[in-house]
């Protein structure tokens, strides 16, 4: 019955996000999108809650939205498209987000970091009816009081009904972020295709991550939707979607960064960054408003640089690193979109242009992730091992994404 | 370019299959002992003492963890805050520091190991991975 409950608080988180959601014309995408919007004002209504002084309910939280969602429905008329889709590339699919789910349910791919404070802090939010920080403060606080509450208010969500943790169900559940991306994905990309490569490399990367209750799935979707919209000139969906990723982990906010880089090049100018950059500030300033009326630290308090640089790490860096980026694949799931842009930029290379975007941000990201490991004072195999395949995710993502825009084998959307 | 992103799929997911057809080969397939069973055995393992040390500590009462190592404490604490959300937790051991009082004010004591009770808390019930004992008087 817990376990029934869990899930069925998930189902009502689509329902939430449609009033952002309107102005996607194919309904799968829309519902798709609905969940990662409608997570995204779940947590930003549940932190408002807490800061006024609501204790949270489900009739609470869930009336404001339910009622937004239905009066922009209420007013849109859609002549919805289908996006065409063939039944090898959906096979494929499912079966790469049964991996993923399988994979979680049989503990295989479970994080740590769920079980020591994702999910605990789900279950302190969900005991005390608020975004706690007398629990955040106190004297006992769990690990990582500066990560953003996001994914352990959607956790919290699911408490509300369960009143109990199914804590396997409730890793499961981050398997959910991927099917809810897969449509987005395909709508924006028009290449079922390149979705099914997409889900098959993600599953297969989140899976060897252990991203089981933790914010990996999360925040990938997120920069995800967001990158793809960019280039799919969505602008309002990318800017949505980069909102979610500041709220979801504070690694967002590099990956944005160079992502903006990537659009202010293509775009020549700064007003699409400007937005982006906008959007990002305002999801951010939802957690740091929290972090101020609390009397928190305010800011994200991940990355510590020391500024001091080891260059004797440089061997080390570029020996583990492709054993980090194995994607549970042997690294497959990087070779074969390179492969392809080695091909276009070969035989179409003006079909490189509009994957700028998504292009720049991957050697940007990577020489970050040399320009940190380059600090490390000690251990850097090691640390590079438990960091490095879940931090390359968003790259790996985005150069799957640059593949497919550039490929532009896009299919025809039907009325 | 749509025949390259099928195969192209089809060859990425022979890597999870080869990571199922590895852990079918040595895992029976049941339901897990704890969240963390099959990727962190240590994890499990003090999931497992934690879990069914629960049924013991009332909610509003009191607990501590002692363990062989600071480490063992600080992760069992860790993890013991998502399990004993609704008691109040007096660590002996915080982020592998030892706490003022060693965990003293706390009616239960989780012993995680050797079931081996402190003096003021001779009360003891073995559990699995350890034991809880209790104090008269915390």
């Amino acid at each position: 019955m817990t376990v029934f409950a869990y899930i069925a608080a998930y189902v009502l988180i689509p329902l939430f996000g449609l009033s952002l959601a309107s102005s996607i014309d194919s309904r799968s995408a829309r519902i798709g999108f609905a969940f990662l919007v409608g997570a995204l004002l779940l947590m930003i209504e549940a932190t408002l809650f807490t800061m006024i002084g609501i204790r949270w309910s489900i009739i609470g939280l869930s009336l404001p939205l339910l009622i937004a969602s239905g009066v922009v429905l209420w007013r849109t008329t859609r002549t919805d498209k289908s996006v065409c889709a063939t039944p090898f590339a959906i096979a494929i699919i499912v079966v790469a987000i049964l991996h993923l789910l399988l994979s979680i349910i049989t503990t295989q791919s479970i994080n740590p970091d769920y079980v020591l404070f994702w999910g605990t802090k789900a279950v302190h939010f969900a005991m005390s009816r608020s975004l706690d920080a007398g629990y955040l403060l106190s004297r006992y606080a769990p690990p990582r009081i500066d990560y953003p509450p996001l994914l352990p208010i959607v956790q919290a969500w699911g408490l509300l009904f369960s009143h109990q943790i199914p804590w396997i169900t409730a890793a499961a559940m981050s398997a959910v972020w991927l099917v809810a991306a897969v449509p987005v994905i395909n709508w924006l990309s028009g290449s079922i295709h390149a979705t099914a490569f997409w889900t098959a490399a993600m599953a297969a990367s989140l899976a060897f991550c252990g991203s089981g209750g933790n914010a990996e799935a999360m925040l990938v979707v997120y920069i995800s939707v967001g990158a793809a919209a960019i280039v799919a000139r969505r602008t309002s969906i990318a800017a949505i979607a980069f909102a979610g990723a500041m709220l979801t982990k504070e690694e967002a906010l590099v990956t944005i960064g160079a992502i903006l880089i990537g659009v202010v090049i293509y775009d020549r100018g700064i007003r699409r960054a400007a937005i982006f950059a906008a959007s990002s500030a305002a999801g951010a300033s939802v957690w740091f408003a929290f972090q101020k009326r609390f009397g928190m630290h305010v800011g994200y308090d991940r990355v510590t640089l020391t500024h001091t640089f080891h260059w004797s790490n440089l061997p080390t860096i570029f020996r583990e690193a492709p054993k980090s980026l194995a994607a549970g694949c042997w690294g497959l799931s990087w070779l074969i979109p390179l492969a392809i842009i080695f091909y276009i930029a070969v035989r179409k290379p003006r079909n490189l242009r509009d994957a700028i975007p998504l292009l720049v941000p991957v050697p940007l990201l990577f020489a970050f992730f040399v320009y940190l490991y380059l600090q490390y004072e000690s251990s850097l195999a090691m640390k590079m091992w438990w960091i490095l395949p879940r931090l390359s995710q968003p790259a790996l993502s985005l150069l799957i994404l640059a593949a497919a825009f550039a490929a532009g084998d896009r299919m025809p959307a039907h009325d | 370019m749509r025949r390259v992103w099928i195969v192209g799929a089809l060859i990425v997911l022979t890597g999870p299959l080869v990571t199922w057809g590895s852990f079918l080969r040595t895992h029976r397939l049941e339901v897990p002992g704890s969240p963390t069973e099959n990727d962190q055995p240590q994890l499990a393992a003090y999931w497992r003492f934690l879990a069914a040390a629960r049924p013991l500590v009332p909610r509003g009462s009191s607990y501590t963890i002692k363990a062989p190592t600071p480490d063992d404490e600080t992760q069992l604490f860790w993890l013991s805050a998502g399990l004993y959300a609704d008691v109040t937790p007096y660590p002996a051991t915080y982020v592998w520091q030892p706490q003022h009082g060693g965990g003293s004010e706390a009616k239960y004591v989780l012993v995680y190991g050797a079931p081996e009770c402190p003096a003021d808390a001779p009360s003891m019930h073995i559990v699995t991975g350890g034991a809880v004992c209790v104090r008269d008087k915390p």
